[in-house]
Formats: structure tokens, sequence, C-alpha cells
């Protein structure tokens, strides 16, 4: 059915109500009918059966009487007498047969079956019953007996549907009724049934259920009826009510030019209803975009991702080609940063479409520890891209030791402020220019310069540029942008510093408190002497990375031996026969063609506290959470080329952890100058790696105070556990403020130890 | 011989066998010799002509009656001035000595004779004078056996069975036991019922019957039957005719119903033996037949015994002991 408009919808609706009331009508008729005739009939069967039933009895109760006559002495003897004793017997024969105690029995005679009449008595009448007598020794006996008397019974009708009444009380004769045969079953127990009148009379067995049947039925009836007119009514209203009437409003409203009536529960509905029905549309068509968007992302990712292993091996070329012309070694730069760039552009973009990237589990007001380096480069990997059409070019450094470095920022807002500082840089170059961006360490702080060689901001505009309200060379500039960002560095403990010169270009600093490093993160690579490296990665140019940067950190006197695996089933193979004792493993996550990653094959091989996770996954949170759990670290696999390797000693002197550069470089250098072989740690997450690779019996010196909140009593109760025994704790606080402490040794002083 | 209209004759009441008296012919005898109505009542079984007789012998001026239960009521039957006793004269001379021998009142005649003796359907057993009475029953197997309702007749079979001394009571033949052992199990009914359908039954044997009976279920069976007089096992029994008062219609009413010519149109009736044993005047082949072994055999038979009213109640006693068992048998 096809509704074009309310008014058919409210006829269609109106007729199916109709429809249905006079189906449901005809079909209650019907059953009801069916139902009436199927009780009819069974009544009347049951009738038939309550006559058949008192008929049975009354012939059983005259049977039996009958009987008991037949059988004394008194009937047989008068029926075995001549005349004169039955003239004799007869008061008493008469007695006994007056015991006969069936009033519709009117009559009766007796005679020899050859005809000669014995007795006679009462009224005649034509509906008769004739039995024979039969005796057998002196008993009554229609089987086996000798037969020789005839006794017939004449039968009143009005009295019998008496008698039949007084058995059953339902039964009552009516002059209408149809006649019932009695008798229809001619049996009389102790006699033969010679003959026997076809006695038909006219009775009928009141029932009491018969008319209230009817009652029932027009009841059945007038409540159906009821119940339709109602529920056609109630939907009517109902459909009026909420659909029809509110329909009709915004027709008129709308034709009128008027606006709808918000106060209308059922406009609100509709309204609702409409909003909503929209939201699931969009929802629905919203799924279907993302999940195409989806597909896109995962391979741009993929394609990232292969990418950016050949730029870092290209990076990391390009530092030692010295011998090239500068142009030469600038232009295979550029064109490394141009392919980072593609990678990080493609990375983003799958970050903003999927809900993988670690930014977007993190609210505008949480700050948390992130490695400023890799933010730098995804920004100016975007501006790239997006201010690709100007005449610009856009450089970073990195300082090597800044590489690593992490400060405590919020990293949606930080890449907010990056941005909102490189527009500026770019908005204040004319034609061509240059945009530079460094990132420096500095006494535990992390300075990021964005410089620009644009046209400059007056000095006596700057603090009012600062502090906001006041743009300047921009077109639509709001002047909020940067006083915005200002708030937020200081926010995060930082600083802000501008400097400009008019015609020669305006330089920025963000200064940020340097964080420690998460646990997950390995800032250097500290190598044992003598340790064999096993490295898992799919990529032959990270192999060529690792095995440059290891030749370049061994001295002479040191060895590392260096296996290269391309597919985690062959390191499987190999580790089933070859498990060294001093091992690190440099493990990729992603492994093109392998259903394992690298943290499963880590897994498999219970190798977790002596491997490193290289990767480009590393903001991936669930990785980290993975790696945290398995107390492992990751490398950043773009940081792969920067990170520091140091060859330390296989038997060092001792051990030396402390979160103090000076003093460990000190210590350091004095053993170095007294022959002593000293290891020294400033990160308690590098010290606990490397120390499984020491025997336990090796010396251990550790500060009382590691910095955030790390306690070196704490890291010397690790030891312990682990079966070392000579840690020392080295504190410049008076050893007497430190209660007994049984797993260390002794508490010195900060002085080199041993002279 | 002078219309005689029975409106007001005198009636003269009759007990008697059933069947002895149905002819009119002898009703009409009656009225025309004795100028008085016949007016009989009939029972079937010594027991019950007992309880009438008790109850109502004063209604009754003759009665007829098995010679076995004379001793029951002789004392009540005399009559001394009766001469129903000369018309013993005419009987059968061996009939007559057996009458005397007996010693009855004058007012008793015989009225007629018996012979029984083994009724068998030659289609299911094959009856020989040779049988004793063990081997009739046991060749019954499981076919119907029927006995005559008569503990006197059975307890009598039983000790000529059994080879007892004749002068000794027969009181003590009739017991549980020996019945039961004679029967062996089979199907009996035990009835004096002549037109009883268990005679018409396929499955009926062998019964043990008086020879009127026995003729009967003959002729109702169209002679496909064999009655067999059994040399040792068979007896005489007889029926008395008492007069039992001085009336005299009532005295003329007995002389012509123990005269040789109503029993000689009752023999042609009921198919007994009229003491005169007048053979001459049956009309039936069959029972001619029967008639003429009944005549030849007639002095070698032995003759029924009366028994005292201890002895009866005593057979009485046992014969429904007899009777429960059988129902319980065919119960089960």
């Amino acid at each position: 059915m096809k509704i074009t408009n309310l008014n058919d919808l409210k006829l269609s609706i109106g007729r199916a109500i109709s429809l249905s009331f006079v189906v449901i009508f005809a079909i209650t008729v019907f059953i009801i009918f069916v139902t009436y005739k199927e009780f009819e009939y069974k009544r009347q069967e049951l009738n038939q059966q309550q006559i058949l039933s008192a008929s049975d009895v009354y012939q059983s109760n005259l049977s039996e009487q009958l009987s008991v006559i037949a059988s004394s002495d008194e009937f047989m003897d008068y029926l075995r007498s001549g005349k004169e004793t039955r003239a004799q017997m007869y008061p008493d024969f008469i007695y006994q047969i007056l015991s006969l105690k069936v009033k519709s029995v009117m009559g009766m005679k007796i005679s020899t079956l050859d005809g000669q009449e014995l007795f006679n008595y009462g009224k005649t009448s034509p509906d008769q019953i004739n039995l024979k007598v039969c005796y057998l020794n002196q008993e009554l006996n229609p089987q086996l007996g000798e037969c020789s008397y005839q006794w017939t019974l004449y039968l009143s009708r009005t009295t019998l549907a008496k008698d039949l009444q007084s058995i059953n009380p339902a039964i009552q004769e009516c002059k209408q009724c149809r006649s019932v045969p009695i008798f229809a079953n001619p049996y009389f127990q102790n006699f033969i049934v010679q003959d026997i009148s076809s006695i038909a009379i006219p009775i009928a067995v009141k029932t009491a259920g018969a008319n209230v049947i009817y009652l029932y039925i027009l009841l059945i009836f007038v409540m159906l009826i009821i119940l339709a007119t109602w529920n056609k009514y109630k939907i009517k209203a109902t459909l009026n009510r909420f659909v029809a009437d509110p329909l009709e409003k915004i027709g008129a409203h709308l034709k009128a030019g008027d606006n709808l009536l918000e106060d209308d529960d059922a406009i609100q509905e509709i309204h609702y209803l409409t909003t909503q029905i929209n939201d699931w549309k969009n929802q629905v068509n919203e799924a279907e975009q993302q999940k195409h968007e989806a597909e896109i992302g995962r391979l741009a990712s993929q394609v990232a991702h292969d990418i950016r292993s050949p730029v870092a091996a290209l990076n990391a070329v390009s530092q030692d080609l010295a011998q090239l012309p500068e142009n030469r070694r600038i232009m295979i730069r550029n064109a490394a940063q141009r392919i980072n760039d593609i990678a990080n552009n493609l990375l983003h973009y799958y970050r903003q479409k999927t809900t993988h990237g670690f930014n977007n589990k993190i609210p505008e007001d949480i700050m948390q520890a992130e490695l400023i380096s890799y933010f730098v480069e995804t920004i100016i990997s975007e501006k790239r891209e997006q201010f690709s059409g100007l005449n610009i070019e856009f450089s970073v450094q990195i300082a090597s030791d800044s590489y690593g470095v992490f400060a405590k920022v919020n990293p949606i807002e930080f890449k907010r402020v990056l941005s909102n500082l490189m527009n500026n840089a770019v908005e204040a170059i004319e034609q061509n220019g240059k945009v530079e961006i460094a990132i420096t360490k500095n006494s535990g702080f992390i300075i990021v310069a964005i410089k620009d060689n644009g046209r400059g901001i007056p000095h006596e505009l700057l603090p009012r540029v600062v502090e906001g309200g006041v743009t300047y060379g921009k077109k639509e500039g709001s002047g909020l942008g940067l006083s915005s960002a200002v708030k937020q560095i200081e926010a995060w403990g930082g600083q802000f510093s501008i400097h400009s010169v008019v015609n020669q270009g305006t330089s920025v600093e963000i200064i940020l408190p340097q964080a420690f490093q998460p646990e997950w993160f390995a800032t250097q690579l500290f190598v044992p002497n003598h340790t064999t490296i096993v490295i898992l990665d799919d990529d032959d140019n990270i192999h060529q990375i690792w095995k440059r940067k290891f030749e370049k950190s061994i001295k002479h006197n040191e060895k590392v031996n260096i296996i290269d695996f391309y597919k985690p089933e062959e390191l499987l193979e190999w580790h089933k026969t070859n498990s060294p004792i001093k091992a690190i493993y440099l493990m990729d996550y992603e492994l093109i063609g392998s259903p394992l990653n690298g943290l499963d094959v880590v897994k498999q091989l219970d190798i977790a506290s002596s491997s490193i996770l290289v990767t480009s996954r590393y903001e991936d949170a669930d990785i980290r959470e993975i790696c945290q759990s398995l107390q492992m670290k990751i490398i950043p696999k773009n940081y792969s080329a920067y990170i520091p390797i140091e060859i330390i000693y296989d038997k060092p002197t001792f051990i030396f952890l402390d979160d103090s550069e000076v003093l460990t470089s000190a210590w350091k250098k004095y053993a170095e100058l007294n022959g002593r072989k000293v290891i020294v740690f400033n990160d308690v997450n590098d010290f606990l790696f490397m120390v499984q690779f020491y025997p336990t019996d090796t010396l251990i010196y550790i500060d009382s105070d590691l910095g955030n909140d790390v306690k070196g009593q704490d890291v010397a109760k690790n030891l312990y556990d682990k079966g070392y025994r000579k840690i020392y704790l080295a504190t410049g606080y008076d050893k007497d403020q430190f209660p007994e402490i049984p797993w260390v040794v002794g508490i010195v002083g900060k002085n080199f130890p041993i002279q | 011989m002078p219309i005689v209209s029975g409106a007001n004759l005198p009636v003269v009441n009759v007990l008697s066998w059933w069947g002895y008296l149905d002819n009119p012919q002898v009703t009409k005898l009656v009225q025309t010799t004795c100028h008085a109505n016949l007016s009989y009542d009939e029972y079937y079984s010594n027991a019950e002509f007992l309880r009438r007789f008790n109850h109502e012998k004063q209604n009754y001026d003759v009665i007829i009656f098995s010679n076995t239960i004379y001793g029951l009521v002789k004392n009540q039957i005399g009559v001394t001035n009766s001469n129903l006793w000369r018309q013993s004269d005419a009987y059968n001379k061996i009939v007559r000595q057996h009458y005397l021998a007996s010693k009855y009142s004058p007012n008793i005649d015989y009225f007629e004779l018996s012979v029984n003796g083994f009724l068998s359907n030659p289609k299911n057993i094959s009856v020989l004078p040779s049988n004793d009475l063990t081997s009739i029953f046991n060749k019954a197997g499981k076919n119907t056996v029927i006995i005559v309702d008569d503990p006197v007749e059975v307890a009598k079979l039983i000790a000529l069975a059994m080879n007892k001394d004749p002068n000794a009571s027969i009181t003590s033949s009739l017991t549980l036991a020996n019945f039961v052992k004679i029967i062996q199990g089979n199907n009996v009914y035990i009835t004096n019922e002549q037109d009883s359908s268990l005679y018409n039954n396929p499955n009926f044997a062998v019964s043990f019957n008086w020879s009127g009976d026995a003729m009967n279920i003959l002729k109702n069976n169209n002679n496909s039957y064999v009655f067999l007089i059994h040399p040792k096992l068979s007896y005489i029994t007889a029926d008395l005719l008492a007069q039992l008062n001085n009336k005299p219609a009532v005295g003329c009413v007995a002389s012509v119903l123990s005269s040789r010519k109503v029993l000689n149109i009752v023999q042609n009736q009921d198919f007994y033996f009229s003491p005169y044993v007048d053979t001459s005047k049956v009309t039936d082949p069959q029972f001619k037949l029967i008639y003429k072994k009944f005549v030849a055999m007639l002095p070698t038979l032995s003759w029924d015994d009366t028994v005292s009213a201890k002895e009866y109640a005593q057979l009485n006693n046992t014969w429904k002991r007899i009777k429960i068992y059988l129902a319980k048998q065919s119960d089960s």
C-alpha cells in the first residue's frame, strides 16, 4: 500500500481497521456457529445417552424386580398348580405380584407357552413386553433352563415417562418433543425377551445450560463488538493525536509562515525523531567514510613506515659524506628531508583518521613527558607541505644530545603552539625566505628556536604583540596567537623569548624544563665489551645503520659480534642452538611477510630483559604499554641514527649510578687517570638494563637520591634480590641519617672510593 | 353317557410329577367316570414335592410321588378303608411281587414305573453295557455330563457302581469324595429338566436319566441319541399314587388315575411304564423299543430303595454340598 499523504494514511488505517473488524467479526460468528452446532450435537447426543441410560436403569430395575418375583416359591408353585390350587394361592400370588414397584406396568398376563392363561391382572395396553420364563432346578435360567411360561407386561406410556423421570429428574415429557424409542436394548437379565412393542415417547432432557449458552454467545458477541469499536476509535484517536494532528499543525504553521509551537509535545517528539533519524543517517555515513579512510590510513602508515628506514639510513650516511661538496651534501640532506616529510605527513594523516595515535588519548589539560624532537620534525614536515607553493626553505637542526630529550607538555597544545609560531614565521616572509628550527639542550632545559628572515617586528611593538590584541604584518590576524602561546608555555613551566629586527627577521625561543625520560625510552645504548648484538629487522637499511654506528663506536681493543636476521623465523631457529650469555637484541616491531611481530618473538624467546624494540611506531600507546609490562626499552627508529652508543667495560672495577652527570663524569675521568675501569650511569633504567650483563660480585656504588623520587636504597634492594652483594650507598648525606640497610655493605660519601 | 358339565362338579386336587396328567383325555375320563373335575399341581423334584406336600397336604386329595421318599410321607397318608390296593392284582407279575413285598398301605398304588439309564450322544461317546460307571465318565472327557437331580437316585447309582450290599443303606455311598472320584473332572450338570438346552449342545456326551425323560429328550433330538438300560447300573424306580381321603370322588379319581386304561394313555404321554406293563397300546416305536428292553430286563433289574427321613436329610445335605462343589468348579 502506498501512502501519499496524511489523508490517505488515515483512510488506509480506517479501512484496515474496518476490514479487520469485519474479518474478526465473520470469523467469530463462524466459530460461534460451529461451536454452537457442535455443542447442540453433543448436547442432543448426551440427552439421548441420558434417556438411554435411564431406560437401561428402568429395564434393569424392572428385570430385577420381575426376577425376584419369578424366583419365589409362591410364583413357581402358582404356575405349576392346577386351577384349584391357583385359586387358593391367588391372594398370596397377588401379594407377590404387587411387590412389583414399577408404576408404568399397568397390567400383566402369565400363560403357558401352549396358550393356557394362568394369571391375568390389571389393564391391557398395546405397549407390552413378552418374556419367556425359564427354570433350571427351581432357578431362573434363560440360557439352560426349561422355558414353559410367558409373562406379558402391559405398559402405560404416560407412567413410563414418569418412571424415567424418577430415575433421571432431568427427563421430562413434552408433547412437542421428538419421540424417543425406549427399550432400544431389549435385555431383561433373567428372562428371554420374546417380543417387545416399539415404544417411543415424547420426552427430552431439560438441560439448564441449553439456554445459558445462548446468553454466553450473545455476551461474547456484544463484548467483541464493543472491543472492536473501542479499538477502532482508540487507534484512530492515537493516530490523530500523535501523528495526524501534529503534522496538520506543522503543515498549517509552515503554510502560514508561523513558527512551530515548540511547547507542543507531539511536535517536539516528531522533531526529535526527525533529528534522530538524520543523526543515525549521518552516523552510518560517517562510519562508512571512516572505514574507507581507515583503510587508506593503514596503507599510508605502511608506506610511511617503509620510507622511514631508508631515510634514516640516508641521514646517517649524509653525515659522513664530508668528501662531497657542500652543495651536494645539502642536496642529499634536502632530498632525505623531503622524503622524511612525506613519511611524516602520511603518518600524520593516518593518525588524524584513526584513534590509534597516542595524542588522541590525551585530554588537553594533561601534561606528560614527550619527545620534543618528534613533534618538531612532524610539524616542520606539515609546514613544508602546507607552504609548498611558497618559496620558503624550512630547515631543522637537532643537536645530537638533544634528540632524545623529553619535556612535560600537553602534546596537542604543544603542536598547536609550534604550528602557530611557524605560521607566524612564514607569514613574516614576503617572497623568498627561510625558516630555521633548532633544538638544543642546556643545563636541564631544552630550547626550541624558530628563526625566520622575514620583515621583523618593530621593537616598540614587541611587548604588545606578546601581550596580545595586536598583529603585525598579518591581514586577518587576531593578535591572540602569540600571547596564547606564551601563556601555554609558561603553564608548562617554560619560558618564551622573542627577538626581532625589522627587515632582518624574528627569532623566538621556547625554553622548557627537561623531563625525565619515560621508562620505555632508551637514551643511550650501553654495550658491554664482547657482547653479541642480535638485530632483527626486515629492512636491510636498518642493519646497515647499526653496523656503521657500531663500527664508529668500537675502539681498537673493543669488540662486539653483530648477527643480522631479516625474518623472525630465522632468529627463532637460530636461538634453538645459540643462546649467548651476553647478548643485546635490537628488535623491529613490524616484520613484513611474517605473522609475528618483534614483541611476539621476544615473548617466545623470553628475552625481554635483554631486548630493545626499535620501531617507528614508538608513539603507539599499546606498544608502549606492552614494552612497559615486559620492562623493555624502545628506540624510535628515526632516532637510531643518532642514539649514542658506548662500549663499556666487560669487567669493570665498579659501577657507579648517579643522576648527576657532572659527578659521574668526574668519577669516570678520575678512574681513567688511575687506570680503573669504571662504568657510570645517570639513568636508573639504563643501569638496571645493563647491570644484568655483569656478575653478581661486581662492586656497585649507588647514589641515595637518584631524582624523580627514586631512592638509591630501593634500587639497591632490587639488586640485592637479584643476587648482588657488593653494594654501597654513595651519598652526600650523613650516614647517621639512614636507618640500617641490610642489603648494602656500607654507606660512603661522594668521593671517588678507590685510591 | 350323560354329558357332564364341569362347572359344578367337585374338584379332586392332585399333586403330581410334572407332565404326568397333561393329557386332556385323562381329565375328561376322570370327569366322565367320577363326575369330578381334576385339578393337578406339578412339581419337578422330590424336594419340591415334600415342600408342597408338607405345607399344603390338607389341600390335596391324591398325590403321585416317588417310591424313594415313601418312608418320609407314609405316616401322613394312611387311609384305612381304601380299596385302591386291589388294582395291583392286575399288575405285571414281577411288579406285583415287588408291590406286595413293599407292604404299602391299601390306599397306595403304583402309578408308573421307570428305569434309569444312560442317554448318550454317539458323536461324543459310546456307552456300552460292559462299561462301569467310572469308565463312562472317563469317556465323556471334557464334554457335558448331566445327572438327575435326586440324591437318592444318585446314591443308588453309586452304590451299584461300588457293588455295595443291596440290603445296606445307600446313604454311605453318596459322599462328595465318591462323587468327585466318579466324575473325574467332567463338565457335570445336575438337573431334571428334559427341555434344557444342555441337551441340544453339541458338547453333550451322556446323562443319567429316568427313562421317560430320556425318551422325551430323544424325541426332541430326532432320536440322534442312544438310551442304554445298563445291566448293572440301571434300576427300577416306582412312582406311587396315594389316596389321601375318603371322599367319594377322591376314591374314584384315584382308582381311575391308577387304572390300566388311564396309565395306557399316560405312558404314551410321559413314556414311563405302566405297572400293568402293557406294551400293546404303546404307539411310539422308540418308546416301544425301550419298553421291550425294560420288560426283558425286568426280572434282573434291581429296584429303588425307600429312605427314611433321616437318611433323606443326610443324602439331601450331601447333595447340596455336591452342588456347591460343582458350582465352584464351574466358576473357576
